[in-house]
């Protein structure tokens, strides 16, 4: 037997599709939130780190500037004292003393035909001026002197270690100075570097922002980690590391250029984004960098609070589900119960009182109605059972009685030796509508009759009955069988519906010298065996079957029969048998089974014709009593 | 004797902030690199000092004297070498011939020109065996070929480390404004200039490393040309030689020795280098080192199972190509000059 697959409960099923339902809703929800709002926190991340690199590069070039300010007074200064070194001297060192931002200044001299060259540096230290010369050969291949004088513009140095006059570590802008349309030296303000790294330094951002300066050629000039400043640039950065995307970033920003950039998963700034912005004094880039998850970081907690929300709010609601599914499948499982005991028979098993929802209180008024229809149709089925169980008996004892007046099979009937009779009658069901009977009219002459009612059943064999019983009184005052028939015919137009009529063959033998005289009403035809096994089928009918119109005169035939000869009589039941291929045996088939008879008595006439008709039928059920009456005539 | 006393401890306290300002002058400059090895202390009392000053600052260029120095490979043949200060301020030649040092460094072409002055140097190991020079141009600055060197200005070394890029010009008969430089590249990197002069293992890199891409360089790598010639090697004085013969053999020996470790352990050799140049105070990342010593390591292994000899057809093709400039040249043979 098939197993029948287990489904999952009620509470199960519902809370699973809220589950699925609230994933998907809140999936969809947390990710737009995503989205959105990681597009406006970039945004505010863009804006912000602008803003404050915008300040830190307004702080620094404010610096610069002034640097540059100084050196267009200092350059007024120069060409208008430069004959009076000693003038010039004191009125630049007024003005390093004067301006913070200015560490030192510089006049410097190439070598010329004209004159060999110098260097004098004017600073302030421990309260006083000091004044330093060198030599060409000392400065002049340095960067802050050739590379404007080859230049012939001014030139904003890297920063470098003036380990010859302040000992600290400056920048320079240095100025190239003409003379009759030549260059002929360079003019260096210094201001210290620190000042600038002190602007950059203290920036933090977040948690692990930070800002970092970068020279013109790419050279770290203030990062947090002191080892990167001065000895890495952004490119041997991104040569560590083979971060081809850290190259390109570095060339933009000694290009000049400003971006907000994601660097994912980089070996130096980790998963951050990197804005950059230049130093339009010096072509320098300040650089901030903020991590990922700095940026994400609210955007993920808000996220995280949505998911534990997600959590609660669909725990929540699993409970209150289950909770209510419960109290649903509660009563469901009860109805369950008493469904499975009305099965086994308890009509009476027990209803919830009431449910807690209209539907359920409507199931519980047509189970109700239910038990009250079962309880009602299984009484009157009682009823019906037991009064089909008394008519089954009584058809029964009709069906006895029906058998009863059948004649016993005896060799001699009623002790008259010139005939021998057999008859067989198989009712189709317990009660059948053929019918024979002989009896011994007088001394010499002897009746017999095969007849068939139509329709069946209980109707049937009353009609049955009454031809039988009819035909017994009948014959004890009329002679011939036309006028038995005739007598019989009104009395059944009389007794019995239009329904029921009766195919009937009724004959009279003289026993003395074997005249037969016959009336055929609508009946199957008579059959006539010889001793030598030939066999003549008389067909001849002389009324409509009996019981259908009154008052007609029904006629008859005479034969005489030899000794020995065999009257064969049957109801459209031989006939009128099916095989499996649903063919009629037929008259011809008939005609076949008597051609291959080799009895000797009528018994074995008529028990080899039913076997053989049996043969025939391969077990298809018949819908016709089947009779068979055989009498042999002194034999 | 209270006073006395008050005395005595000054003397004392003099005595002692003396001795510990004189220490530190000594070690000014120079470099100390601690030896992982110490062995018995009546070897160490034996120990022969070595002066050797490189050729420039520290770095990787000279990765085989700092190896042999930290792995104790100069203590183990009794030496105690001292690696002199040395760079712009330092020549080589003049430091030896004027007793400072022992033993230098310095290139082949420069040693045999300088040798015509007094004949009296002598090569201990040839370090590196083709020359790492290159002249490099910016393609944005017009130089795509040698012809487009004509009329630009051209940076060259002040020292004698120019000379095969001056014989280059002439061979080629290029007209160039020639710019003196010191040390940096941020004159090329500013366009004062628009063709360097370059070694590959260390300018030619700090320009890729200031964010300009091979693409954007034309270059010319004298190694490729028939000026190619040994470049690095260690250099003597006769006199040094014929007295302390055993010495000089045994620093040349360690030195190769530190160098064939370097070569077999580049990314400690680095660390080695960094340190170094940290303790001077000297600007340094590390793939810069990394790639300094790559190269240098190249140079080196140019002959098989040839490290440190100098090759005679080397020794003759420099020496033809002085004289073939009419430059001073070396009267000294092959053997003498390298007398191995």
């Amino acid at each position: 037997m098939k197993q029948r697959q287990e489904k999952r409960g009620l509470a199960y099923q519902i809370i699973v599709f809220i589950f699925i339902s609230l994933i998907l809703v809140f999936a969809a929800f947390i990710g737009i939130t995503r989205i959105l709002f990681s597009h406006i926190m970039m945004d505010n991340a863009k804006e912000t780190v602008s803003h404050l690199a915008n300040e830190t590069i307004y702080q620094i070039e404010n610096r610069l500037t002034k640097v540059l300010d100084i050196s267009r007074t200092i350059l007024i200064l120069y060409h208008n004292n430069h004959f009076e070194r000693k003038k010039l001297d004191s009125l630049l060192h007024d003005l390093v003393y004067e301006f913070e931002t200015l560490e030192a200044v510089t006049i410097a001299y190439a070598p010329s035909s004209y004159q060999k060259g110098y260097s004098r540096t004017i600073f302030h230290s421990q309260n006083k001026a000091i004044y330093r010369e060198l030599q060409p050969a000392d400065y002049q291949y340095l960067d802050w002197f050739q590379i404007p004088f080859e230049l012939e513009s001014k030139y904003w140095t890297e920063p470098w270690y003036d380990a010859n006059a302040t000992k600290e570590t400056v920048i320079s802008y240095c100025i190239p100075l003409f003379a009759e349309g030549k260059c002929i030296g360079i003019m260096r303000l210094d201001t210290e570097l620190s000042a600038l790294q002190k602007i950059v330094s203290p920036l933090k951002l977040k948690h692990s922002g930070y800002a970092f300066l970068v020279s013109s050629i790419g050279t770290i000039i203030t990062h947090p980690a002191d080892s990167l400043t001065f000895n890495e640039s952004i490119f041997s950065l991104a040569e560590a590391t083979n971060d081809k995307q850290l190259r390109q970033i570095g060339k933009k920003m000694i290009n000049g250029d400003i971006d907000f950039v994601h660097l994912q998963n980089n070996a130096v700034f980790g998963d951050s984004w990197l804005y950059y912005a230049p130093l339009i004094t010096n072509n320098w880039s300040l650089g901030i960098v903020i991590a990922h998850e700095d940026i994400v970081g609210d955007l993920n907690l808000l996220l995280i609070i949505q998911t534990l929300f997600s959590v609660i709010i669909f725990l929540t609601i699993s409970l209150i589900v289950y909770y209510r599914t419960l109290s649903i499948s509660r009563p469901i499982r009860l109805f369950m119960e008493v469904a499975n005991k009305i099965g086994q028979g308890d009509f009476d098993a027990k209803l919830p009182s009431t449910g807690n929802s209209y539907e359920i209180d409507r199931l519980i008024l047509a189970f109700e109605t239910m038990q009250e229809s079962l309880k009602e149709y299984i009484q009157n089925l009682e009823i019906t059972i037991e009064e089909k169980n008394r008519i089954e008996a009584e058809v029964k004892i009709a069906s006895e009685i029906q058998r009863k007046l059948i004649p016993e099979n005896t060799l001699h009937p009623y002790g008259i030796q010139e005939l021998r009779c057999y008859g067989i009658l198989e009712p189709a069901g317990d009660i059948g509508g053929d019918l024979y009977d002989f009896f011994p009219v007088d001394k010499s002459h002897f009746l017999f009759v095969i007849a068939d009612v139509t329709g069946k059943g209980i109707v049937a064999s009353m009609t049955m009955t009454m031809v039988s019983t009819y035909l017994r009184t009948v014959s004890t005052y009329h002679y011939t069988t036309g006028e038995i028939m005739q007598n019989l015919n009104n009395f059944l137009c009389k007794q019995t519906s239009a329904s029921n009529f009766v195919t009937a063959l009724l004959g009279i033998l003289n026993l003395k010298n074997g005249k037969l005289e016959f009336s055929n009403a609508g009946h199957t035809p008579l059959i006539i065996r010889n001793i030598d096994n030939d066999y003549k089928i008389i067909s001849e009918t002389h009324s409509n079957p009996l019981g259908v119109f009154e008052n007609i005169v029904i006629g008859s035939a005479a034969i005489t029969l030899e000794k020995g000869d065999e009257i064969i009589l049957f109801t459209d039941g031989i006939t009128e048998t099916l095989n499996p291929a649903e063919d009629f045996l037929e008259l011809k088939g008939l005609e076949n089974i008597i051609t291959e008879l080799n009895s000797t008595n009528p018994e074995q006439t008529a028990v080899q014709i039913l076997q053989k008709v049996h043969s025939f039928a391969q077990n298809t059920p018949q819908k016709d009593d089947i009779t068979i009456l055989v009498i042999d005539y002194k034999k | 004797m209270h006073s006395r006393q008050i005395i005595y401890l000054i003397i004392a306290l003099m005595i002692a902030v003396f001795f510990f300002t004189g220490c530190r002058k000594e070690k000014n400059g120079q470099l100390e690199i601690t030896p992982e090895k110490t062995d018995s202390p009546e070897k160490k009392t034996s120990l022969f000092t070595i002066r050797y000053r490189p050729v420039w600052t520290a770095q990787a260029e000279f990765a085989g004297v700092y190896i042999a120095q930290k792995k104790g490979f100069y203590y183990d043949k009794g030496l105690n070498v001292i690696i002199q200060p040395s760079g712009i301020n330092y020549p080589p030649y003049e430091n030896l011939q004027q007793g400072y040092s022992d033993i230098v460094q310095m290139s082949l072409l420069t040693a045999l020109k300088r040798d015509a002055e007094k004949g009296n140097l002598i090569n201990l190991a040839q370090i590196t065996q083709r020359t790492s020079l290159m002249l490099v141009g910016k393609k944005s600055r017009g130089i795509n070929s040698i012809p487009d060197f004509e009329g630009k200005k051209i940076g060259l070394w002040k020292t004698d480390d120019r000379l095969l890029s001056l014989i280059f010009l002439q061979q080629n008969k290029l007209n160039m404004n020639i710019v003196d430089l010191d040390i940096t590249i941020n004159l090329f990197l500013k366009d004062g200039i628009d063709v360097m002069n370059v070694m590959r293992y260390n300018e030619y890199h700090q320009i890729l490393q200031a964010g300009i891409d091979p693409e954007e360089l034309f270059t010319i790598s004298f190694a490729d040309t028939e000026l190619n010639i040994a470049d690095n090697g260690l250099y003597t004085t006769r006199e040094f030689y014929s007295k302390y013969p055993k010495q000089c053999r045994d620093f040349a020996a360690a030195t190769l020795q530190g160098w064939i470790y370097a070569i077999n352990n580049q990314e400690e050799t680095v660390s080695t280098v960094l340190e170094v140049m940290h303790q001077h105070h000297l600007p340094a990342n590390r793939p810069h080192q990394k790639w300094m010593l790559n190269e240098l390591c190249r140079d080196i292994t140019i002959y098989k199972n040839q490290v440190g000899i100098l090759q005679e057809s080397d020794f003759n093709k420099a020496k033809k190509i002085l004289t073939d400039q009419n430059l001073p040249a070396t009267r000294q043979t092959y053997k003498g000059f390298f007398p191995q």
